[in-house]
């Protein structure tokens, strides 16, 4: 039983969530937890987990700051994030190619 | 193929997803800035009519123009977001001011042929409010905001005093600065606060 290979930045954005939160982010020069958490309808832990697994694959960023002694993150989409959604886009893109026999 | 319906259905999350968080930021602020000029230089042309109708007609086409800008504005912003984006909000944002401009463009009718000037300052600030507010639910909640502050002082433009609508100075009239500070300024305003917090 060796340890699972880490993840690849095509297989952690599979995931429905996650998924959302990149496409959420490509179209938005940022968004705070409070907008995602809004947009995704999503629970404060579901968005935490989802985000920090992305967070820490570097596919997103996350600023941390306080306003009015109350905690904000905002989050961004990273380079290599964009580059990982254009990578899934492009195979669903020769998927469809392929179901229609092109 | 299991696979495949798995992938399809990910495509319509990333579909919807962009859709609806499109709008969070679609509206630009530099056009809603460019807006608020347009309706300034209205504000400077308009008195210089001699007569109530040319008056009419020069804000008409100043609303046009600054509507033009507002959408196209909009169109420019979801542009740099994709295609999925440019539609969905470009659509919607027409969709929901469009009603409300077209009421404001038959009450002007309407108003002309009764010779009702008075009457159109304010039904126009309290219908572009009640657009602003509708487009606005799809957008930050600063642009429903600024529709709010339309209504508020269009309502309040409905019950100026008659003397707001007599020339003080060459022709220019008080109600004439009102236009100006309420569409030029507002927009001016709104524009620069969605520009900062936004668009950067």
């Amino acid at each position: 039983m060796g340890r699972k290979a880490r993840d690849t930045p095509r297989d952690l954005i599979s995931e429905r969530t996650r998924l959302a939160i990149i496409s959420a982010l490509a179209v938005n020069p940022s968004l705070t937890f409070t907008e995602l958490k809004g947009l995704l309808d999503a629970t404060d832990g579901n968005l935490s987990v989802h985000a920090r697994k992305l967070e820490d694959a570097k596919l997103i960023q996350c600023k941390k700051s306080i306003a009015n002694r109350m905690s904000k993150s905002v989050y961004r989409i990273t380079r290599s994030g964009h580059a990982a959604l254009e990578e899934y886009l492009g195979e669903m893109e020769e998927l469809i190619r392929s179901v229609r026999g092109e | 193929m299991t696979a495949n319906l798995e992938d399809l259905e990910n495509l319509k999350i990333i579909r919807e997803t962009m859709e609806r968080s499109s709008t969070v930021t679609s509206v630009s602020g530099l056009g809603v800035m460019g807006m608020g000029v347009i309706a300034l230089i209205g504000a400077y042309v308009a008195p210089l009519q001699t007569s109530d109708e040319s008056r009419i007609y020069i804000w008409l086409a100043i609303a046009v123009i600054g509507c033009m800008t507002g959408i196209a504005s909009t169109w420019h912003q979801s542009r740099t977001r994709g295609p999925v984006t440019r539609l969905s909000a470009g659509r919607r944002f027409g969709l929901a001011l469009a009603p409300p401009i077209i009421a404001g463009l038959v009450l002007t009718d309407f108003f002309m042929r009764q010779s009702q000037f008075d009457l159109m300052p304010g039904t126009w600030m309290l219908l572009y409010g009640a657009g602003v507010i509708t487009a606005g639910a799809f957008s930050v909640r600063l642009i429903p905001l600024m529709g709010i502050v339309f209504m508020i002082l269009g309502a309040i433009g409905l019950y100026l005093p008659d003397s707001w609508f007599q020339p003080v100075w060459q022709h220019m009239a008080p109600i004439d600065f009102y236009l100006g500070l309420v569409f030029g300024g507002i927009h001016l305003l709104f524009g620069a606060i969605i520009t900062v917090k936004c668009n950067s």
